[in-house]
């Protein structure tokens, strides 16, 4: 009997007596690392990514004010103002002398986190859906499918501000509402997944191995379908987060006085002939943040998974 | 091809009667719809005899029959009455059809920009790739999908209405009104129609009969033209199909921006003002009309590519 360590490899004309003593290639981070270092756009969005992390988790370190400070003496003063104690107001101030820059810097919070609740719940509901839809086919199949159509068609900002003003405006319930519609994307791609891969052999194997419905969707499903969740994951980020705010410039977002860019925003639009800038920053951040997210998610779904690459279409 | 389109037709109806019954139950999941119903400092009495009225004491499969079917003077949704608006005290769905063709034609006129400023921005970039226009175009694209659409508007507003002066701000008086709110609508058709647009020539510009027709000597802008365009086209009829479908019911956004008087406008305020009745009649109309659409670019792709309805 051959064992693996009497085996005689031969690579490129040198033979190898030990398997271990093969050269090895780069680990598949390292190579997603130098595809990283490679693509600018990605860096940038890395960038950008961290920025507004770091911003949610420390706030108080970066924003130079407290947000909720309010001071009729400095009603709607301009990016760089001054005031009397020599306390700089670098993005200028809102309608009730808030500093702009601290706000945005706290708004970050809720933006993250509607993103990332919505993105791992509504993950999590979608990608359970679609690999039951997937495998069992059917009437199962049939009645998630039309479930998938039905929530397609309800006009996706009026239902979620429907169902914020019925259940009231609060962080839970405007991620409840988000995530009663974003489930569908997740459950469509997986479905399409599981479809072509439970004509596979490794999972009629495991079927004839004897193993149970619920072993092969979690043991030898998902992992498989777990890359391309990842993307997409990572794709609607960005979407979320202009929901979140959309939600908010509408006026059914997280209450005042917390900040929300959204909000800021909505705040903004009283005053565009005479304070551009309370409009301006919040959404310049908003635009670059959803941006670095994208273009991150463009960076993993070619390292992860290319196949995929026409989604982003 | 026929029981394709039959299938399909069925699965819209479907698709159909279940928007109905999240309309119904939009309602239904506060558990008390009189409590949301009636003012803040009803007695326990008046809500009471709201509910008798209303017929809210009734079983909810009861109720549901009601609303489909209708219950004394109520002709139900069936029949296209969703009752009275609270606000304006008439009927709600008249309300919301008023207010249908200012959305259907911001609709329209956002998807032709989109498509004046995509086609031949996706095309260019195609045929040009890696050059400076297919990186601008990307870049702009790339910026298109990532950018809030409302904070767009406010800032198309700033430059174009507050500084410049050239169009107005809001409303909905003249046809240089709709300028802004259509190229705010029409963001992210435009960024999305440009990619598929793009991505579909490169695709097509790579075929066999692409290469004969520039062997054969042709002109490059002939080869685009009358021999790529139309194969590269027929994905772009679905994606603008899907958009006209996704800003029939979702301009929302744009018409609160722009105080647009379309049915998103009429909404958001009812939904300020819990008017629910013209809520629900405006989320069964405009997701009825998204139907529509979609049931209309199925058959429209299956006739153009007839492979469709055989997969």
């Amino acid at each position: 009997m051959v064992t693996e360590k009497a085996a005689t490899v031969a690579v490129g004309g040198t033979t190898f007596h030990d398997v271990d003593e093969m050269p090895q290639g780069p680990s598949d981070l390292t190579l997603a690392i130098r595809e990283l270092m490679r693509r600018p756009p990605a860096l940038f969005g890395l960038f950008c990514c961290t920025v507004v992390i770091v911003w949610a988790l420390m706030p108080w370190t970066f924003a130079p004010l407290d947000p909720l400070e309010q001071s009729l003496d400095r009603y709607l003063k301009p990016p760089g103002y001054v005031d009397a104690q020599g306390r700089a107001y670098w993005l200028g101030t809102d309608q009730q002398g808030r500093d702009i820059l601290s706000r945005i810097i706290y708004g970050s919070r809720i933006s993250l986190i509607v993103g990332i609740a919505t993105v791992l719940v509504s993950g999590i509901i979608g990608v359970f859906l679609g690999i039951v839809a997937g495998y069992n086919g059917g009437w199962i199949d049939t009645v998630i499918s039309r479930v998938i159509d039905t929530m397609l068609a309800v006009p996706f900002i009026l239902l979620a501000m429907g169902l914020v003003a019925i259940l009231g405006a609060s962080l839970q319930n405007i991620i409840i509402a988000i995530t009663i519609r974003t489930w569908i994307i997740y459950a469509r791609v997986v479905r399409g997944e599981v479809f072509s891969l439970r004509e596979q052999e490794f999972v009629s194997g495991a079927r004839a191995a004897g193993c149970g419905a619920m072993r092969i969707l979690l043991v030898y499903l998902l992992p498989n379908v777990m890359s391309s969740t990842i993307v997409v994951a990572t794709l609607n980020l960005g979407r979320m987060i202009i929901i979140e705010a959309s939600l908010s410039f509408l006026g059914v977002g997280v209450p005042p006085p917390t900040p929300t860019w959204g909000g800021m925003l909505a705040e903004g639009r009283a005053f565009l002939d005479t304070a551009w800038w309370i409009a301006f920053f919040p959404g310049v951040v908003l635009m670059l943040t959803v941006l670095g997210m994208n273009l991150l998610g463009d960076w993993l779904r070619d390292i992860l998974d290319p196949r995929l690459k026409r989604l982003g279409d | 091809m026929r029981a394709y389109v039959i299938r399909r037709l069925l699965q819209s109806l479907i698709v159909l009667k279940a928007v109905l019954l999240i309309v119904f139950f939009m309602l239904q999941i506060t558990g008390d719809p009189a409590g949301v119903l009636m003012p803040i400092d009803s007695t326990q009495e008046d809500l009471a005899k709201f509910r008798r009225d209303m017929g809210f004491d009734q079983p909810m499969h009861v109720q549901y029959y009601h609303f489909l079917f209708g219950r004394e003077r109520n002709k139900g949704v069936l029949r296209g009455d969703f009752g009275f608006s609270f606000r304006h005290e008439v009927p709600a769905m008249g309300l919301v059809l008023e207010h249908l063709p200012a959305t259907v034609q911001l609709a329209v006129v956002a998807v032709v920009i989109s498509l004046v400023l995509a086609i031949p921005a996706g095309i260019l970039s195609a045929t040009f790739r890696n050059s400076w226009i297919d990186h601008v175009s990307s870049v702009g694209s790339m910026f298109g999908q990532s950018m809030p659409n409302f904070w767009l508007g406010l800032m198309l507003i700033i430059i174009f209405a507050v500084k410049l002066r050239w169009l107005p701000t809001s409303g909905y008086e003249g046809p240089e009104y709709i300028i802004l709110p259509a190229l705010t609508a029409g963001l992210y058709a435009t960024a999305r129609i440009m990619r598929v647009m793009r991505s579909q020539m490169l695709e097509v510009l790579g075929l066999d009969y692409v290469r004969t027709a520039r062997s054969k000597g042709l002109n490059e802008t002939l080869i685009v033209v009358r021999h790529a365009l139309k194969n590269a086209s027929i994905p772009v009829v679905t994606i603008v199909g899907i958009e006209l479908g996704i800003l029939l019911g979702g301009t929302v956004v744009t018409e609160a921006v722009f105080a647009w008087p379309g049915v998103g406008f009429l909404t958001v305020d009812a939904i300020n003002n819990q008017d629910y009745p013209v809520v629900q009649a405006a989320v069964a109309l405009l997701a009825f009309m998204f139907v529509g659409v979609n049931l209309a670019v199925d058959l429209l792709y299956a006739w153009l590519d007839p492979r469709i309805s055989y997969k």
